[in-house]
């Protein structure tokens, strides 16, 4: 599985997708399917964690952005963490890197969302 | 119609590699990881050949959902040669002719509730490359041409560098 989805201990809104190897057509409708029973929680957060991504296609920017849009309708939200030199020219292109937060670390981007301790 | 197991790579000629696959999603990594090997065989830098994957990764996704319906037996050639500073790539299938001007044309911009997720794949392609052709032939299939410039190589400089921040001697 490309994919892993965890909630952040004490945290049951935010969860950390680590996205591993490949994103494409293949295997994205699977994690639109997961990221779709979270979106359905309340104001569901998502921390991407890319490090060990080092591929994404169209349609897996495309279930990123659809879950995106709709824990934004929900006063959630999205951020990366630590995508190679690659994929973040990917985010730069599709503007992703204007509309959500790209961040060093795991902790940098919990923080952000839930604000200092 | 081709199977899985009949894909295959080969050299046709002295800077030509070819690959024909099945038209499977499964195959879509195999034909990533064919460019990336021949961009290793003509010594291209890593992100010029990331790039050259994707748009190759679009167009082969839009052959298999759209012109291929998702038959999975249908076959998908790629062909790629470098061709003085082009590194040029040839996509060939036999399915319904796909017209590159009906697909709307994606906007990055904008507040993320407006973002359209229709022609991002197109996007991508066209970003990454410096040239994408599509030509139609009843007999000879859909050939589509993808082509990146590679960057002038810089000027060698002769002999050492005079060091400015030392007093010249003589």
């Amino acid at each position: 599985m490309p994919h892993n989805l965890r909630l952040v201990e004490g945290h049951k809104s935010l969860a950390v997708c680590e996205l591993v190897g490949r994103i494409d057509a293949l295997n994205s409708s699977a994690l639109k399917k997961e990221l779709a029973a979270f979106v359905d929680q309340n104001k569901p957060r998502l921390i991407i964690q890319a490090q060990e991504l080092e591929f994404i296609a169209a349609c897996g920017l495309n279930v990123l952005l659809d879950f995106a849009q709709k824990a934004r309708s929900r006063k959630g939200g999205m951020k990366f963490v630590a995508p190679n030199s690659n994929v973040q020219r990917i985010l730069d292109l599709v503007m992703f890197s204007h509309l959500f937060d790209v961040l060093d670390s795991e902790q940098a981007a919990i923080a952000a969302f839930t604000g200092p301790a | 119609m081709v199977s899985g197991k009949t894909a295959r790579l080969h050299r046709k000629h002295a800077t030509e590699y070819k690959i024909t696959v099945a038209s499977k999603l499964e195959n879509l990594a195999k034909i990533s990881s064919f460019v990336g090997r021949v961009g290793v065989q003509l010594k291209l830098p890593s992100d010029f050949v990331f790039d050259s994957q994707v748009a190759v990764n679009e167009a082969c996704t839009n052959i298999i959902q759209h012109a291929y319906g998702f038959k999975t037996d249908r076959p998908i050639t790629v062909g790629c040669r470098l061709r003085n500073l082009e590194f040029i790539i040839r996509i060939r299938d036999f399915g319904n002719p796909f017209d590159p001007d009906v697909v709307s044309k994606h906007k990055v911009e904008g507040k993320l509730e407006r973002r359209a997720t229709s022609g991002l794949g197109m996007f991508l392609m066209r970003k990454m490359m410096n040239r994408v052709k599509f030509r139609f032939d009843e007999k000879r299939g859909t050939e589509l041409t993808l082509m990146k410039r590679l960057p002038e190589p810089e000027a060698v400089l002769e002999g050492p560098i005079a060091d400015a921040t030392q007093p010249a001697v003589g």
